[in-house]
């Protein structure tokens, strides 16, 4: 059960600057493979590993749209609702591959108190680090904003 | 392999601001939604589990909150797609190449439930044709609008596709 009065305390406690704890993924293939037939994206970039090496990239490419869930997860979830977010932005810097480590950090940036609601917006970055370690590149970027309910 | 490109037709420029698309999707189900979660790795109860869910702050099951953008998608028979897999008129008609997802930015409004029937809204904004360090490309946007059978908004999305 999720106490809006709690979450509504934690979101008046943060301050521009602030460091969300860091989240971390690791799609492999068949998450790639999945989410392909979720979303109905039949682009073999997604599960053919061997066209996507053959159009010079590492592994089966992560969907761009999975990224954006992987920032709603890291952007929302202290409040224990992923559909407390109410926008956000990403810009896809470098593609991320199956396998790859992939590091969202997240910090705050703006908290606007509204009374009986409270919206805080997030900086954030997607880094990825391959399986086999390497340095880390930025993937992706942007801001993202969350409301929750609840007066002081 | 996509033909190398890109390509942008005369009629696509024509339509610049122009709805590009208006359709209406298959019902929510929650098997798509269970798909869905599963993909992303959030198994939320809020997402697959009724009784959990009735008792949470929407009090019914609801769908992640970006899968809106997965309902609305065309289902193109096998032998319609290009080699590489993609749908010849992803993004906008009129425009081909390799096309990579660049960026999005992302309003949302109402929640999405099972059963909602979503229509989507194209709007061509913008074509961006330019030289960049690995050749032509082309540089398209579109505003998607999402609302429910109710006409009720569900998000606001601006999508940008790089095509090379």
């Amino acid at each position: 059960m999720i106490d809006a009065g709690a979450v509504a305390a934690q979101a008046r406690a943060l301050v521009p600057g602030s460091q969300m704890p860091d989240v971390v993924r690791t799609p492999t293939r068949v998450s790639c493979f999945l989410f392909a037939v979720a979303w109905w994206a039949p682009h073999r970039v997604h599960y053919d590993i061997e066209l996507a090496r053959a159009e010079g990239y590492e592994d089966v490419m992560v969907p761009g749209l999975l990224l954006n869930e992987y920032v709603v997860s890291a952007l929302t979830g202290w409040t224990g609702d992923p559909l407390n977010l109410r926008r956000m932005d990403i810009r896809n810097l470098a593609p991320a591959y199956a396998g790859d480590r992939l590091l969202i950090e997240s910090s705050v940036a703006e908290v606007a108190d509204h009374g009986e609601r409270v919206e805080v917006t997030f900086q954030y970055e997607i880094t990825r680090t391959g399986p086999d370690g390497g340095e880390r590149v930025a993937v992706a970027a942007g801001r993202g904003t969350v409301e929750v309910a609840g007066s002081p | 392999m996509a033909e190398a490109g890109p390509h942008v037709s005369e009629e696509a420029r024509r339509r610049i601001g122009q709805v590009t698309m208006l359709m209406d999707f298959e019902p929510v189900s929650l098997r798509h939604i269970k798909e869905y979660a599963a993909a992303t790795g959030d198994w939320n109860q809020l997402h697959v589990d009724e009784r959990a869910a009735a008792t949470g702050p929407h009090g019914r099951i609801v769908a992640p909150a970006l899968m809106f953008q997965t309902v609305c998608r065309e289902i193109i028979p096998e032998a319609q797609l290009m080699p590489d897999g993609q749908h010849a008129n992803l993004g906008v008609e009129g425009v081909s190449g390799r096309a990579v997802f660049a960026g999005q930015e992302i309003e949302l409004f109402e929640p999405v439930h099972v059963g909602d029937v979503i229509t989507m809204q194209e709007r061509l904004m913008g074509i961006e044709e330019k030289q960049g360090r690995s050749g032509a490309l082309a540089i398209v946007t579109t505003e998607e609008t999402y609302t429910n059978q109710d006409g009720g908004p569900i998000a606001r999305t601006l999508t940008t596709r790089i095509f090379r």
